[in-house]
Formats: C-alpha cells, structure tokens, sequence
C-alpha cells in the first residue's frame, strides 16, 4: 500500500538530509579556507626569512640556516619543511622531493603532499645577482586541521539543530496536512454497508475533491440501481400475482361447481397454484434479499416484540387451520433494520414450522435480549432437525430426507440471507427445554446502545 | 348488498365477481379508476374493493380521491405489492384494509363481511356475529332468542373483540379499555372476563380464541 504521509516525508525529508549534507561540505571547506588564510601569512614569511638567508659568494649561491633559525621557523605544531633551488634547478638546500611549483608571481601558496601526508606550501622567488632563487617551505595541516575541525564543530550544532527542527515541522505538518483526508476515510469507515446516501463535501480539501467527487457519483449510481432493481423486484410480483390470483380463485370456484368426482383433480390444481404463489413470493424475498436490492431499503429502528406479535396473529387462521398452537413470547427487543425484510424473516420461520411439525404441535415465536444480542426465534416441538443437517437446511432448496414434498425449501435461505444483511446469524438449535423439536434462531450483532 | 369491485384483470375481476355474488353481494365490475369515481359518486354502494394496480390512475389515487369528496364507503385494496411502504401508504390514504394477492376467496369474502360490519355497527350500531347481536345503542345483548345478561366489564371486552373481528385484541388493550372502571385491574382480571364471557356465549356457539401470549380473537361465525 502507498502512503501519501510516507511518501511526502520521503519527498520532504531526502533533499533536506542532501542539503545539510552540502552545507556542512561547504562549511568545512570555508572553515579550511580561513585557516590556511591565517597560517598562509606565516608560511609565506618563513619563506622570506630563509631567503634573507640567501647570499650570492661567486661561484656559487649559499644558504645558511642556523639551527635556532629552523627552530623558530617550526614554532607551532606542525613539521616544517624547505627546499631553495638555484635558478639552473639545482637544489642548494633542504628537501629535494618538494616540488618548485609553477613558475610564476614572486609568491605562490598551494596544496601539495609529502611522504605520504598532506602539506601546505609556499613557494617565493627570490631575484639575486646569480639569478631567480625559488625558496620553497612545506608544512604539514595538522594546525590548519585543527582549526577547520573547531570552526566545523561550531556551525555544525546549529545546523543539526535546524535540521532536527525541520524534521518535526515537516512530520508534523504533514499529519496537519492529511488530516482531512483521514477524517474523510473515518467517515467512510463509519458508514454501513447498505448506506448509499452521499459523502458531505462541507470540509473537504480541494486536493481531495475529485475522489470524493467520483465516489459520490459512483454511490448516485449504486443507489440508482439499486432503486431500479427494487422497482423491478415490485413491477415483477405484481406481474406474477395478479394472474395467479385470478388463477386461485377460478380454480376455487371451479372446485364449488365440477361434480364431486373432479374435485380432487381441481384441489390439486389449487396445491400446485398455492405452491406456484409462495415459491414466486419467496424468489422475489430472496432477490430483495440480496444485498445490492436491500441498499435500497429503508433502515429503521425496529421494536422486534410488536413485529413477532404481529407475525403471530397473521398465522394465526394457518395454525388454526393444522389444529396447532401458535403462541407468543415476546420480549422486548429494538434494532436497526428493514422491516418488510425482518416480517419476512418472522413469516418464513413461522411457515417452517407450520410446515414441518405435525398437526396437534406447538409453536412459539419468541424475542428478546441475550447476553446483550436481540434474537427472534421459533420453536416448535415437532420431530426436530437431526443435527447433521442443521447447517445444509440453510442451503437454497434443501429439505431434510424424512420431511415431507410440502416446502420450497427456500425459506430458511430467505432467513439467513436477512440475517446477513443485518449482520446477525441464523442457527438451528435445540429447544429450550430440552424436549424433541426445533428451533431456529436469528441473534443479532450485541446492540450499540 | 351492493359492492363495486375496481379491476383491471380480466380473469380475477371474473373469479372475484362470481365469488361474492355466491355469497350473496350485489357485484358491479369496472375497470377503470375514473368510472369508478362517477359511479361511486351516483350510486350508494355498500362497500369497494379496489385494485392499487390500474392503469392511468392507480387505486391509491381513486382512494385519495375518494376520501376528498367525503365518500365514506369502506374500502378494501387488493395490492401485489406486499412492501411495507405500500400497506402504510394504503392505510393512511383512508382504505380500511388491504389484501395481498393471490388470496383465497373465502379470506377476501371474510374481510368484506368484517368490513361491512363495522361500518353498519357505526351506521346502526348494532353488531351481528353468528347467533350473538349486540344493540350498542340500547346495550342489549341477544344470545339466539335469548336476551343475554352482561356485565359492564363483560360488554366493554365484547365489544371490543366483536368490532376488531377477525383481527386479534392483544390483551393490554382490554385492560386499557377496561382500566377506565378499575384502574387496579391486572391480566389475570382480563383472563377472568374472558372466562366469564365464553362461559355465556358458549351455547350459542359463539367462541373467543385465544392467542397464547398475545390476546383473543372472535372465531369466524359458522355459516
């Protein structure tokens, strides 16, 4: 992953780091220049006292240098080093190995090296009566160094200390700077998945606009079909029922007037309608289910009790009708969902278990508050779900082996798909009291209160 | 009885017609939502029953309709659309129930009767159910031929379940009803009334159910 903090402090922090590199370069050769300014006037004027000491006596040229005349010349720390040329290139005194340096001005001043180490010399010409007399002098840095190594140390503090309050100006003002943009992401972070309403533009950076810009037109689009799909998911039930309603009731009214003897066929043909009716409603509630249909879906806070109250007195005729007893245990219960999705979640729990327990049996429809989770649950004490399908009865279209052809085997997938939307699980568990039967749970994430 | 059934669906419109006409309603079909307006402004009807899915005007719009110019005839939505917003916006627009397709003609025949029945209970005031007739104006109870003797708190609970019929009264709300003679009463004085009730309604053969953990609804009159 690319962070924009670490590359702008990279950016930021590499070209500072080069420049205090160069400046303390730079620094120490000014420092270095003004120390050989300084001992270069000595150099030079040890130059000249050994070419006062230069008499031209016919043949030749001479050089005498007493030794407290050397001595003095070496006053400081450094070793000191000559050598007098004689204008034919011969060396009259002193060191050999030192090089004349350029011909030129009557004094030239330059680096050089000798036996290894680095010297500083100072070559003078000298005109006598014999000719030009070159006085070279040598002498090593350690002073020059010294005093270089002083200066440097001087102006180096500051500057690290420059530095170092660069660097935390930088690294800070590069968290300021970002600031905004985290905000934005922990905005985004926040938000819930099915929430395609718009990101607020009040307060974001220019710099940041276009992102948020393009995400706002990529949610508008989301949303757009989103909406599109519910309206298609609404056109479509009605384009299904409508027919099949008018299906249902000729068929009933049919069945009131063949002869006793076709009764049975018209009663099939009404099963087969009746089925045809729920699967259609049960495709429609598994495609709303989907999470890019149910982005459209309103979100509200949901009282779970009054849902499961009227969950049970809408099944209350169906019970009737499979002489079974459907009651409520209703405790109170809120969260934050769909409504139509979470009847549907109740409706389809409560059609499992009027389908698969027998006549005779008892239902119970509860909700409430466990260990701080908000649950629904049906129970039911018929013959129960063995525990190895207790999973695979979630699965779109599976019905247990021993249960009867009666179910599309879609609810329970309807059940869990809901349940997913409102980040909640669904399980198959034992009843409460331990007797045979079912129950089907639906345990909602720990309330945010 | 006359009703006006509002569909555009051939094959329903003729099922639900013949449907209720066997049991003895008066049906006039139409399919449109405008003729339906005119004649619901000419003729006096008992009761409508009305498709939200027509063409050009819808059923919700006729219903808003309606209820504008004061026609105060109940009025039953037959909807495809089983989402919330859709039964919400049904109910306030001032229909008084809605059925969701496809039906059974026997529930679409009970929500009719049931209609029909509040609003002559509120046009008369008197409530028929089954073998049992309650006159709300004079607060006389008839059991069959036989005038049935009911308490205050006995009367009050009746009623109730009798103008919610087929619809389940959660038990608060008969203690609610009931708190205005007693305020110390509690479900178990509920449970009591309900008791007392069965007790002299039972040889008519007029029965209370009970919903275990929710409250009581009148059994659907035998016919």
């Amino acid at each position: 992953m690319k962070s924009i903090r670490l590359r702008l402090l990279a950016l930021l922090l590499v070209p500072l780091v080069l420049l205090l590199g160069v400046s303390l370069l730079l620094d120490y050769r000014f420092a270095l220049d003004q120390a050989n300014d300084a001992y270069d006037h000595e150099l030079a004027d040890a130059a000249a006292a050994i070419a006062a000491r230069i008499r031209v006596r016919p043949p030749g040229i001479e050089v005498t240098l007493p030794e407290d005349v050397i001595r003095i010349l070496r006053g400081s720390g450094d070793e000191l080093f000559f050598r007098v040329i004689a204008p034919d290139g011969d060396t009259l005194a002193g060191r050999p190995e030192l090089p004349a340096m350029e011909a030129g001005d009557t004094l030239q001043v330059g680096d050089g090296e000798l036996d290894g180490q680095p010297v500083r010399i100072a070559a003078l010409r000298t005109p006598t009566s014999a000719g030009m007399v070159t006085v070279v002098v040598a002498e090593t840095m350690h002073k020059r160094q010294a005093v270089a190594d002083r200066i440097l140390f001087a102006v180096m503090w500051p500057n690290l200390t420059f530095m170092l309050v660069a660097l935390v100006l930088v690294i800070s003002a590069v968290s300021l700077g970002l600031r905004p943009l985290r905000a934005l992401s922990r905005e985004i972070e926040a938000r819930s998945a099915r929430d395609l309403g718009l990101l607020p533009v009040d307060g974001v950076p220019a710099e940041a606009m276009p992102l948020v810009s393009a995400m706002n037109r990529l949610l508008a689009r989301l949303r757009s079909a989103s909406e599109s799909q519910q309206k298609f998911l609404a056109d479509a039930a009605h384009q299904l029922r409508t027919p099949l309603a008018g299906l249902q009731t000729q068929l009933e009214l049919a069945h009131e007037e063949v002869p006793p003897a076709q009764q049975g066929r018209i009663r099939q043909l009404l099963t087969a309608a009746h089925r045809i009716g729920h699967l259609a409603h049960q495709l429609l509630a598994l495609a709303r289910a989907t999470p890019e249909a149910a982005a459209g879906h309103d979100q509200h806070q949901v009282e779970l009790a009054d849902l499961a109250a009227q969950a049970v007195a809408d099944a209350h005729d169906r019970a009737l009708a499979r002489q079974m007893d459907i009651g409520l245990e209703a405790g109170s219960a809120r969260i934050i969902g769909s409504t139509w999705l979470l009847r549907e979640v109740l409706s389809n729990l409560i059609d499992n278990a009027l389908i698969y327990a027998p006549a005779g049996a008892r239902v119970t429809v509860r909700t409430g508050v466990e260990d701080g989770h908000a649950f629904i649950e049906v129970e039911d004490d018929g013959p129960g779900i063995p525990a190895e399908d207790r999973e695979r009865v979630f699965e779109r279209f599976y019905r247990c082996p021993q249960s009867g052809g009666q179910g599309s085997g879609l609810g329970l997938a309807i059940v869990r798909e809901i349940a997913r939307l409102h980040e909640a699980d669904a399980h198959a568990l034992e009843p409460r009291d331990g007797r045979p039967g079912a129950r089907v749970q639906v345990r909602f994430p720990a309330a945010a209160r | 009885m006359r009703l006006l059934l509002v569909e555009d669906d051939a094959l329903l419109a003729s099922g639900v017609c013949e449907g209720l006409s066997a049991q003895g309603f008066n049906v006039d079909l139409i399919d449109t939502a405008e003729a339906a307006l005119g004649s619901l402004k000419l003729t006096h009807y008992d009761l409508a029953v009305i498709d939200i899915g027509l063409p050009r005007m819808d059923g919700l719009e006729l219903v808003r309709r309606l209820r504008r110019e004061g026609v105060a005839l109940p009025v039953l939505i037959l909807t495809a659309r089983d989402t919330l917003e859709d039964r919400v916006d049904a109910l306030e627009l001032g229909a008084d129930d809605y059925l969701i397709k496809p039906f059974h003609l026997s529930e679409l025949v009970a929500r009719v009767r049931a209609l029909i029945r509040r609003s002559r209970a509120v046009a008369s005031s008197v409530i028929v159910h089954g073998a049992l007739t309650l006159d709300m104006g004079t607060r006389e109870a008839m059991l069959g031929s036989a005038p049935l003797a009911l308490t205050g708190r006995e009367w009050a609970t009746l009623e109730l379940l009798l103008l919610a019929a087929p619809r389940v009264v959660a038990k608060e709300k008969i203690l609610e009803s009931l708190s205005a003679w007693d305020r110390e009463l509690n479900m178990n004085a509920v449970e009591l009334y309900v008791s007392r009730l069965r007790a002299k309604l039972e040889p008519g053969g007029v029965r209370i159910l009970t919903v275990r953990g929710l409250g009581y609804r009148m059994e659907a009159p035998a016919r």
